[in-house]
């Protein structure tokens, strides 16, 4: 149920950015084209691996391994926090690259700009929340890494690793809409693949 | 709770598939298909890379009805959100800008 919030959370603000997309779709296009795929493209690797990693630790916990489940939950937090720095880094380039809100300053090649500052203001919103959602999964997973440590959860913490496994799994759904909702959506030249 | 272990191997074959389906989505952005093409072709890419997830690292390929009925449910709401939002927006006046 909780999930089903999340997903409808989510869902509305892609729902809001698509019908504004019907509206504009080139100048949304040409804008979405300006994004650091290369960095987006890593990230979305990133995230995977950590998913990955959080499912072999829910398996192990399943089979009662908890130094295996503590060695998994590890890497999957250090995958999630890989992908908040990547994040961060990728931040730092589009302010750089004038991609923010207010300004939106990069070449607008004959677009109105006003309407690429509101897809800018939809791009922050939604890697923003997704951040933040991450930042909470970091936090949980860390409190799981502990009580699973100490031996505080019954069955190596089988139950409670499954519930926060799902949990992981629904950012990491979200991130794999958010990749080709903004990112994908519009056309990248080589040119532009760069750190 | 065994019934919904899914083996270490399946989980790292489900990722290797899911790595390929990302190099290949992004890299397909860089062909010329117009804007409805990218997005058709990210969305198409990314619902199988979502159900991958779904079925295999969340389980639910191992799981009981009641819990596809629960993820069924999940997504019938968001198609009612989705539908009913971009059919009532393009009926509606542009903005000023």
């Amino acid at each position: 149920v909780f999930l089903a919030t999340e997903v409808l959370l989510f869902g509305s603000i892609v729902s809001a950015f698509m019908a504004t997309r019907v509206f504009y779709p080139e100048d949304f296009e040409q804008a979405a084209g300006r994004l650091n795929i290369l960095i987006g493209g890593v990230n979305t690797i990133v995230l995977l691996a950590s998913s990955l990693t959080m499912a072999l630790a829910v398996h192990a916990a399943q089979k009662g391994e908890r130094g295996t489940v503590l060695l998994f939950l590890g890497l999957a937090l250090l995958f999630g926090a890989g992908f908040l720095g990547l994040k961060g880094y990728e931040y730092y380039a589009d302010w750089r690259d004038g991609i923010v809100p207010k300004t939106a300053r990069f070449d607008p090649r004959g677009v109105n700009p006003d309407r690429l500052i509101i897809y800018v203001m939809f791009y922050f919103i939604l890697t923003g929340l997704h951040a933040v959602h991450l930042s909470i999964g970091i936090g949980i997973g860390t409190w799981l890494v502990v009580v699973t440590a100490r031996g505080e959860l019954p069955r190596a913490g089988a139950t409670v690793t499954e519930v926060v496994g799902l949990y992981w799994h629904f950012i990491d759904v979200v991130w794999i809409f958010l990749l080709p909702v903004l990112y994908l959506s519009g056309h990248h030249v080589l040119a532009d693949l760069h750190f | 709770m065994t019934e919904r272990t899914i083996s270490p191997a399946t989980s790292v074959v489900t990722f290797a598939v899911l790595v390929g389906l990302t190099v290949l989505t992004v890299g397909l952005s860089f062909l010329r298909m117009g804007a409805a093409g990218h997005l058709a072709r990210g969305l198409a890419i990314g619902t199988a890379k979502a159900s991958l997830v779904a079925l295999v690292f969340m389980h639910l390929i191992r799981s009981p009805a009641r819990v596809w009925i629960a993820a069924g449910l999940g997504l019938f709401w968001l198609g009612i959100l989705v539908v009913l939002i971009l059919t009532d927006y393009p009926t509606r006046s542009r903005a000023a800008f």
